[in-house]
């Protein structure tokens, strides 16, 4: 059809925005948001901290880990080397925190 | 009439990233120009150095945000080249599916930014809303919208999750119905072909001279897709047209890529229907090698080319030649004796993408020259 | 009285009707829209800018408060008459020209080539559009055989309707609307003549634009019906959408293709004047 009709079709249709903040914004499952650590399952192999692209990842001992979220990129790599899944991520993505805040959640 | 030069500068409402080009006037037409780049800048070579395999990988999707799937396609192409592993079946369609719905997206937001060039800001708002179809199948595939990390070597990291394929049915058949009906605007509304044809002229002889890649050629006849001349993942068994233009000018080019569009929706059909029914395997740690490689791919823009040298497994070189690298030098004469209101449209035509572009190619006469980065400074940057 | 209460109230009605073209224009794109007072708050915000450094120049200072004031006074002429005296219609065209070229002065006063090349297109297109609009005016009143304003009676777009259509196009050009708003392309010359000006300066300027908007939106049918005030409450809502649709759904000129197109509708309201002058075909 016709551009002009479809410009005045439009004034009586549902607008397309999201309403977000003022509703809720749909994330899908798979999505990457922010990295959650879960120290009882770690094992202690070091393998997240060889793997990580650009150095964001130091191990102090088994259990500890510091993630720097300043450097990290959520490329995915430390959740998918870790051999018992102790690195999951959420699907948050409001994450512009404090600065004492900002370290990965741990669960 | 005076003679001054206005800067169509690094901040300005018609560029995505920043250029600087200072356009010398004559009244309303245009006498010369002197092009300033390196803006955004980020040595992504030297960060390349001393990686291993599987990490480069990573970085290399970053160098660009609107074709990044292109540069982890020939990163992949040329690792899997070096260290002689082949990809099963599957995980090609795969990954021709994600390189096809990233090129839509391409296609679409140019669509969008080159008609808000000339004033026609409710097209902007309409194809962009087409384009959040797409990022939503995405999203579902991979996990991101613009940063995917989808390849790793020799298979790939998820396979389609469920209910996948009801919702890349839905959407691109919304997708469709909506989008001949804009394209039909695009070619027969009175002002956008006033001021699209005959604006931008390049022959095919200088086509041919200056060495264009992707629509950019295409548009003036010369042959140059890496889909049909050298084919990679699954383009061998599928049936597709590479699209032609003659005429040379911005309309072509802009029909070459809106005409791509459909193709594209053709080529992921496709490969929907010939998926073999067994998932995909887990991904495998890679064998160490040393030697050097190339891998070349169709990003949306052109021929996108990556040259890496590993030993044991540790990049020591690595080398990007971006599309639109190969595409910049016939803005000058382009320019040349076209209006003032001319500009965003021949800037837009050519879709550009500069943070792909950015390197240092330093020419020395004869002897070899070594800069530190203080000299490099010092010289070359006033 | 009534007139005069009316005519305080002119910049609050000016911008609650912008704010509704503004939704107006967002629903055709199949977006939400801004909130109705949108205007008065982007006005509100720009009056309270700190100017940290301006140019010393006392026409570059001055440009925008008196092309306020040339807008704002046309308002005493149209719908209600405060001022009304004999051939008071030339005057008014006169205040039109003087509004414009105060624009002009604020762009050629500034220090960017931005501003200068916007000037220069405003200077390019004002030949053509200026003369149209008077000889749309004189038609008008000639067609109804009256001397001033206020002896505005009967249709006189029955009489001479292509000066009707030569008005509508100058309407669109005067307002800055696509495909004729080549002055402030934003992609070609970032604002405008206005790009340099912060705070205050550029608060009349948006002020003034919103008027302008309302003052055509009320002239087009007072002229076109004769002063029928039923006319001009039905006729603004309509100019407003007309004004909407014609944004929505066209792109933009560049200047040498809109001075052709407008060159042709000065042929056409010349042959208008003529006809009607001489009383063919009547």
């Amino acid at each position: 059809m016709n551009f002009g009709e479809e410009a005045i079709l439009n004034l009586f249709r549902k607008p397309f925005t999201d309403k977000y903040p003022f509703g809720k914004k749909k994330v899908l499952d798979r999505f990457r948001g922010w990295i959650v650590y879960h120290p009882k399952k770690c094992i202690g192999c070091k393998l997240c901290e060889k793997n990580c692209p650009i150095g964001a990842v130091k191990f102090h001992k088994k259990g500890k880990i510091d993630f720097d979220m300043g450097l990290c990129m959520l490329c995915g790599q430390c959740g998918d080397v870790c051999p018992t899944q102790a690195i999951t991520y959420s699907t948050e993505f409001e994450n512009a925190k404090p600065k004492k805040k900002f370290t990965a959640k741990t669960g | 009439m005076h003679d001054y030069t206005m800067p169509f500068g690094p901040q300005h409402p018609s560029l995505k990233e920043p250029i600087n080009l200072a356009l010398e006037l004559d009244g309303n037409y245009i006498t010369g120009v002197k092009m300033r780049f390196g803006y955004v800048h980020r040595g992504v070579e030297k960060i390349f150095e001393g990686k291993d395999v599987q990490k480069v990988l990573y970085v290399a999707e970053r160098v660009c945000g609107i074709c990044s799937y292109a540069h982890s396609s020939a990163c992949t192409r040329a690792m899997e080249g070096i260290l002689g592993l082949e990809a099963p079946t599957r995980v090609k369609l795969l990954r021709t599916i994600v390189a096809e719905l990233e090129r839509l997206h391409s296609h679409i937001l140019w669509a969008g930014f080159g008609l808000h060039e000339i004033g026609f800001q409710s097209m902007f708002m309409l194809f962009w809303r087409e384009r959040e179809r797409v990022l939503d199948i995405l999203e579902a595939i991979t996990g991101g919208r613009v940063h995917h990390n989808y390849n790793k070597l020799g298979s790939v990291r998820y396979d389609l999750p469920k209910g996948c394929e009801e919702l890349m049915r839905k959407n691109i058949a919304e997708l469709e119905e909506n989008l001949p009906g804009l394209i039909k605007e695009f070619e027969k509304n009175s002002v956008v072909l006033a001021r699209f044809k005959k604006v931008g002229k390049i022959s095919r002889k200088d086509a041919i001279t200056y060495g264009l890649v992707g629509p950019m050629a295409r548009g003036s006849g010369v042959k140059s897709d890496i889909r049909k001349i050298d084919p990679y993942e699954a383009y061998d068994d599928i049936r597709f047209n590479e699209i032609l233009e003659e005429g040379g000018d911005a309309y072509a080019r802009a029909k070459v890529r809106l005409t791509e569009l459909g193709e594209s929706i053709s080529i992921i059909k496709q490969c929907m229907s010939l998926l073999p029914p067994k998932p995909a395997e887990k991904w495998k740690w890679p064998p160490i090698k040393t030697g050097e490689g190339f891998g070349r791919v169709e990003a949306p823009r052109g021929e996108d080319f990556h040259y890496y040298e590993i030993e044991d497994n540790i990049v020591t070189r690595g080398k990007i030649r971006t599309p639109t690298l190969a595409n910049i030098m016939i803005l000058e004469k382009m320019l040349i004796g076209a209006e003032i209101g001319d500009t965003p449209v021949i800037v837009a035509s050519f879709d550009p993408c500069i943070g792909c572009m950015e390197r240092t190619m330093v020419i020395d006469k004869g002897k070899k020259n070594w800069f530190t980065e203080s000299e490099f400074r010092r010289k070359f940057c006033d | 009285m009534i007139e005069w209460l009316v005519f305080l109230a002119v910049p609050f009605i000016a911008i609650i009707l912008d704010g509704a073209y503004r939704i107006v224009v967002a629903r055709m794109q199949n977006r939400q829209g801004p909130p109705l007072l949108q205007t008065f708050y982007d006005l509100d915000k720009l009056w309270g800018k700190k100017p940290f450094a301006l140019q010393a120049d006392p026409f570059f200072r001055a440009a925008p408060l008196l092309y306020f004031i040339a807008t704002y006074a046309m308002f005493l002429f149209v719908p209600i008459g405060l001022v009304g005296f004999n051939y008071d219609f030339i005057f008014l065209i006169y205040l039109t020209i003087l509004g414009s070229a105060f624009y002009v002065l604020a762009g050629v006063s500034s220090d960017s080539p931005y501003s200068i090349v916007a000037s220069m297109r405003e200077m390019i297109l004002m030949v053509c559009y200026e003369i149209t609009l008077a000889l749309g005016i004189f038609t008008m009143i000639i067609a109804s055989g009256a001397t001033a304003f206020s002896g505005l009676v009967g249709n006189p777009v029955l009489v001479a309707p292509f000066a009707g259509l030569a008005l509508i196009v100058v309407v669109l050009t005067e307002t800055h609307t696509t495909p004729f708003d080549t002055a402030s392309a934003e992609t070609e010359v970032l604002a405008g003549a206005e790009t340099e000006y912060p705070g205050k300066g550029l608060f009349f300027v948006e002020l003034t634009r919103a008027l302008i908007k309302l003052f055509y939106a009320v002239l087009l049918p007072f002229m076109f019906f004769g002063g029928n005030i039923v006319a001009i409450v039905v006729g603004v809502p309509v100019v407003y959408f007309l004004l909407a649709y014609s944004k929505v759904t066209t792109p933009r000129y560049r200047v040498d293709q809109a001075w052709w197109v407008l060159f042709v509708v000065l042929l056409v309201a010349m042959a208008e004047f003529v006809r009607v002058s001489l009383g063919v075909f009547v």
